[in-house]
């Protein structure tokens, strides 16, 4: 009795085993009936089946997956080489597809790679280098050129791999762009001059600037001076002119002894030692010098102007 | 002793070993999540439930089983070069932080990222782990870097090295956040900070000269000011002393002129009151001077008889 009972639970967890399988979460799972794909099941959790070998289960990894191959060179329409580092993100869309066209998961990634690679090469061989790379002011990174060329190649690979392996792209972008190391170094020199120019333009333009400080600074300086020069000669010209009016108002007032004045001093600088003075012995400047017997006799009388 | 009561020693032993058994499999549904972390409930493979810190009871396995995710953790990722421990850790390989920008330079840039698990239940289910066994994570630099290369191919250098750099951070970060959503990997960026912004180390000095070449402009600019501030006040205090020295002078010609008139107004009293003797001594005082330089001849006999002698020379 009691080894009916083992065997009737056995038996029962047996069958539950056989008749029952786990999807995980982001997971599908193809059921085959006799090896034809009957249904797909992507609801977790438990469900029921035919036992094997009539019901054979395929399971397929729903998640995202990475593709992140090495950078490589690619050629621009304007014959620019380039070197790129891709990536892309990937997840099954379609199971049944998938199995039959690709198989595994890892089988996969490496034929995604291969025809994303050569869309990439086409969409970056249609377009110009400047399509890829130039200045936007302001723009978010999804307002650049770039991120039009990767819409454009995620868009181009996503059709093409959903087509072809029932596979859904979410991403297929540049992740890294630059030169190959050849070609840096032209583009190092060109930055250099670039710089060396601006350099240039600086220290030339602080010269002229300085300069013209300096000559307005003088001119301002200049400009000061002649005005006050010429203040100056106003201010003694005035004054020239002033004197001038006291001394002919006070010597207005008496003509005749003003012009004795300036008898006089005609006199005492047109006198010099050829000039002789003959007086008689009577004359009021004789007795006002004060010593006339000093006087020596001379010999015989000499020309006398007067 | 009834035979049916005695309970055989292997049965008993059996039935202890079923319930140590039972026991033990019902604690296969006790957990213990940590502070630092979620929990991810899985009941016949498939999420019901995402538990918070705590303890938990679940059904025992393999109906339920419990997934950790630890949710308070801050990673951090450095896009652009590897740091020291991600070398070490093998996870991310070493790079060159080389960027075009917009006008085809070359700029080196480093940035800092953290993030946190913001979904367990996404980050569990929605990336799966890498082939070649890298962490899941790399996803995370490799959506930053793409952001960073869209942004700074539309950038100038000077924009890119100088005030643009708010702008990659804040922009970066905005970007990278709304593919990592997309690509459904329930992850939330904390913060995206450059740690290193410069030009090429083989154009850097000529990058350095441009500074240079502006400090100096402004030495020049500078020099030449200094200048103008001492040229113009001497310049004005020139002005003053010469307009100065012009009132000196005036006032002299006018305080001479002013003495000389009242000089003549006084001798002009004298002579008014006796002009004959003024002007004699008038005369007289201006021939003084001038008898030294002259010969004097006076006409009539001395005591001698001579009709001429003379006086002085």
């Amino acid at each position: 009795m009691k080894k009916l009972l083992l065997v009737l639970i056995a038996g029962t967890a047996l069958l539950a085993w056989a008749c029952t399988f786990q999807v995980r979460e982001s997971e599908a799972v193809i059921v085959t009936r006799f090896g034809d794909p009957q249904r797909t099941v992507s609801e977790p959790g438990l469900h029921f089946k035919w036992p094997a070998p009539v019901d054979l289960l395929v399971r397929v990894d729903g998640r995202v997956h990475v593709l992140d191959p090495e950078a490589s060179e690619y050629l621009t329409r304007d014959k620019k080489n380039l070197m790129v580092n891709w990536f892309a993100a990937w997840s099954v869309a379609d199971p049944e597809r998938f199995v039959a066209r690709l198989g595994d998961t890892e089988i996969a990634a490496a034929r995604l790679q291969d025809a994303i690679a050569a869309e990439v090469g086409s969409v970056l061989g249609a377009h110009d280098f400047e399509d890829l790379v130039s200045v936007a002011d302001g723009a978010t990174p999804d307002q650049t050129a770039l991120a039009d060329v990767n819409r454009e190649i995620t868009e181009l690979a996503g059709a093409r791999v959903r087509e072809d392996f029932g596979v859904e792209l979410t991403v297929a972008r540049v992740k890294r762009l630059n030169f190959p190391t050849q070609s840096k170094q032209n583009v190092f020199r060109r930055m250099q001059a670039e710089r060396q120019r601006i350099a240039d333009e600086l220290r030339e333009q602080g010269r002229e600037e300085a300069e013209k400080l300096r000559s307005d600074a003088n001119l301002e300086a200049d400009r000061l001076i002649a005005e006050a020069e010429q203040e100056a000669v106003t201010i003694e010209g005035e004054a020239r002119a002033r004197a001038l009016e006291i001394l002919n108002q006070a010597q207005g007032s008496d003509r005749d002894l003003m012009e004795f004045l300036q008898l006089l001093d005609t006199l005492e600088s047109a006198l010099d030692e050829d000039d002789v003075f003959v007086l008689p012995p009577d004359h009021w400047l004789l007795e006002a010098l004060g010593d006339p017997s000093a006087g020596v006799p001379e010999p015989a009388p000499e020309e006398s102007p007067d | 002793m009834s035979s049916a009561r005695r309970i055989s020693r292997p049965v008993a032993a059996g039935a202890l070993l079923l319930v140590a058994g039972l026991v033990w499999w019902a604690t296969t549904g006790i957990w213990t999540i940590q502070q630092n972390e979620h929990g991810v409930v899985l009941t016949f493979g498939g999420v019901s439930r995402v538990v918070p810190p705590g303890m938990h009871f679940t059904l025992p396995a393999p109906f339920e089983q419990v997934l950790r995710v630890p949710t308070g953790e801050v990673r951090q990722v450095t896009v652009g070069l590897a740091s020291e421990e991600e070398l070490l850790a093998e996870q991310f390989e070493a790079d060159e932080p080389e960027w075009l920008t917009g006008d085809t330079n070359i700029v080196t840039l480093t940035m800092v990222v953290q993030y946190r698990i913001g979904e367990p239940e996404e980050y569990l289910f929605g990336v799966a782990e890498r082939l070649d066994g890298r962490s899941r994570d790399l996803l995370v630099r490799q959506v930053v870097e793409g952001a960073l290369t869209q942004l700074v191919s539309g950038m100038t250098i000077d924009e890119a090295l100088g005030a643009g750099k708010p702008r990659i951070q804040r922009e970066a970060k905005s970007a990278a956040q709304a593919q990592l959503d997309e690509l459904g990997m329930g992850v939330t960026l904390l913060s995206a900070n450059i740690s290193e912004a410069a030009p090429p180390s083989q154009v850097l000095s000529a990058f350095n000269d441009v500074a240079s070449a502006s400090a100096d402009r402004e030495r020049m600019l500078s020099q030449a000011d200094g200048y103008r501030r001492e040229r113009i006040p001497q310049a004005r205090a020139e002005s003053r002393d010469i307009v100065n020295s012009a009132k000196g002078r005036a006032e002299k010609l006018v305080s001479e002129a002013t003495g000389r008139a009242a000089a003549f107004r006084a001798l002009a009293g004298e002579y008014q009151s006796d002009p004959e003797l003024t002007r004699k001594r008038l005369l007289f005082e201006a021939l003084r001077s001038v008898f030294d330089r002259v010969r004097v001849r006076v006409l009539g006999a001395d005591a001698d008889g001579n009709s001429v002698y003379r006086i002085g020379r």
